[in-house]
């Protein structure tokens, strides 16, 4: 009886060890498959692109360690079959690190080269565009546009819109870069002026100043002075369009009076254009008798009203 | 007796059933899809061009046909459909 068990007993015991050898190289083989993970992941930061040979050894290794994971742990295959294919993998994952390290870049990639473009001034408060389309790369590799903007702002992207909120002179610098080489940092300068009023009234010449006789626009000497002085600053804001408007006291019909301011703020207009401001940005409007800035009862007033007002308009952009 | 034939239809029936299921699965038509891919990508250069499209497809592709050799016809089709994923990928970079 004594026989019989331990006979029993030492088949158990083998039984059980045998269990144990299969559990202990199933932990191995999950053990190895994870740190040949961890292998593959280091090796893609030394991925180049321009290295076919460490490229196709990488995937290859990527395709077998997935198989693997398979096998290993979704099947519970812990077999030679399994751990032969761990082996190839690290095989492959040192062949692939080897090109890598021994690939150079071919000689057709050069480095890319930066352009900006930008108005040389523009205003507070105003958008501006800045564009950086004229970047070139020789090998016509995708880039990757950054910006400093010189206010401490920085951007990305190859056309940038920007509102400069202070005047000042500003270092605007691009820096292309593709899959290999970054550029040289480029730069342009770009000054950014106080913003302009919508709307600047110059001299205006009334009834003291030009006489208009009854039905006439012609100017007196006085008034080519002022309007000389109206020239000068016309040609200094090349900004700005001239808007002429003539205004009559309330004598006379209403239509009579519109057809005067017309005339009158017609001459204006072509005194400006005989001294060299061109015709095209000047409108000439007459408005009559309708907005008055004094008492058209008296003498006084009435002369005020017959007036001619030059303005100039910010031209929007 | 009657019994006995009763028996033998439903085991017949059975058969035959499961029989038509391995038939089924047995198909992994991404195989054949990740080989026209894989041959349209060859002819563009993508070995070159797209190295590691190109040689994970083949790859995934293997591991697809063993796969089924082993009647493990999920897996197949698992790793099939990415041979297909990655050898378009290869071809569209080829372009």
């Amino acid at each position: 009886m004594i026989d019989r068990l331990l006979s029993r007993l030492w088949i158990i015991a083998l039984v059980v060890s045998v269990a144990f050898i299969f559990a202990g190289c199933a932990a191995q083989l999950t053990g190895q498959l994870d740190a040949d993970k961890a292998k593959l992941s280091e090796l893609a930061k030394l991925r180049k692109d321009y290295c076919p040979e460490g490229e196709s050894l990488f995937a290859q290794a990527e395709a077998l360690l997935e198989n693997a994971t398979h096998e290993i742990v979704e099947e519970g295959n812990h077999k030679a079959k399994s751990a032969e294919m761990l082996a190839k993998a690290e095989k492959l994952m040192a062949d692939a690190e080897k090109a890598y390290n021994e690939c150079k870049p071919p000689k057709r990639y050069h480095a890319p080269v930066g352009a900006i473009s930008l108005p040389a001034k523009a205003y507070a408060g105003d958008e501006v565009t800045i564009d950086g389309s004229g970047s070139t790369d020789a090998d016509n590799d995708p880039l990757t546009y950054e910006w400093d903007l010189g206010d401490g702002t920085t951007a990305k992207g190859k056309v940038v819109k920007h509102t400069y909120e202070k005047e000042g002179t500003y270092n605007v610098t691009l820096k292309v870069s593709d899959i290999l080489y970054d550029g040289k940092p480029v730069a342009k300068s770009i000054t950014i002026e106080k913003r302009l009023p919508e709307v600047i009234v110059l001299n205006e010449i009334n009834y003291h100043d030009v006489n208009f006789a009854f039905n006439s626009a012609k100017l007196n000497n006085k008034a080519k002075a002022l309007l000389d002085e109206n020239v000068e600053a016309i040609k200094s804001h090349p900004e700005y369009k001239v808007v002429v408007i003539g205004h009559t006291d309330s004598i006379g019909s209403e239509k009579y009076n519109q057809k005067l301011s017309e005339k009158r703020a017609e001459a204006v207009k072509n005194y400006y254009v005989e001294k060299g401001v061109d015709a095209s940005i000047i409108e000439a409007i007459g408005k009559g008798e309708s907005e008055p800035v004094a008492d058209n009862k008296t003498r006084e007033g009435r002369a005020k009203n017959r007036r001619v007002v030059t303005e100039l308009h910010l031209i929007k952009k | 007796m009657r019994k006995f034939f009763v028996l033998m239809l439903v085991l017949s029936v059975t058969v035959v059933f499961f029989s038509a299921c391995v038939q089924l699965n047995a198909d992994v038509p991404e195989i054949k899809t990740a080989e026209d891919v894989l041959s349209k990508a060859w002819e563009a250069g993508a070995e070159v061009k797209a190295a590691y499209e190109y040689n994970s497809a083949k790859a995934y592709l293997e591991a697809a046909k063993h796969e089924k050799e082993e009647n493990d016809y999920d897996a197949a089709r698992k790793f099939a459909a990415k041979a297909v994923e990655q050898a378009n990928k290869a071809l569209e970079k080829s372009k």
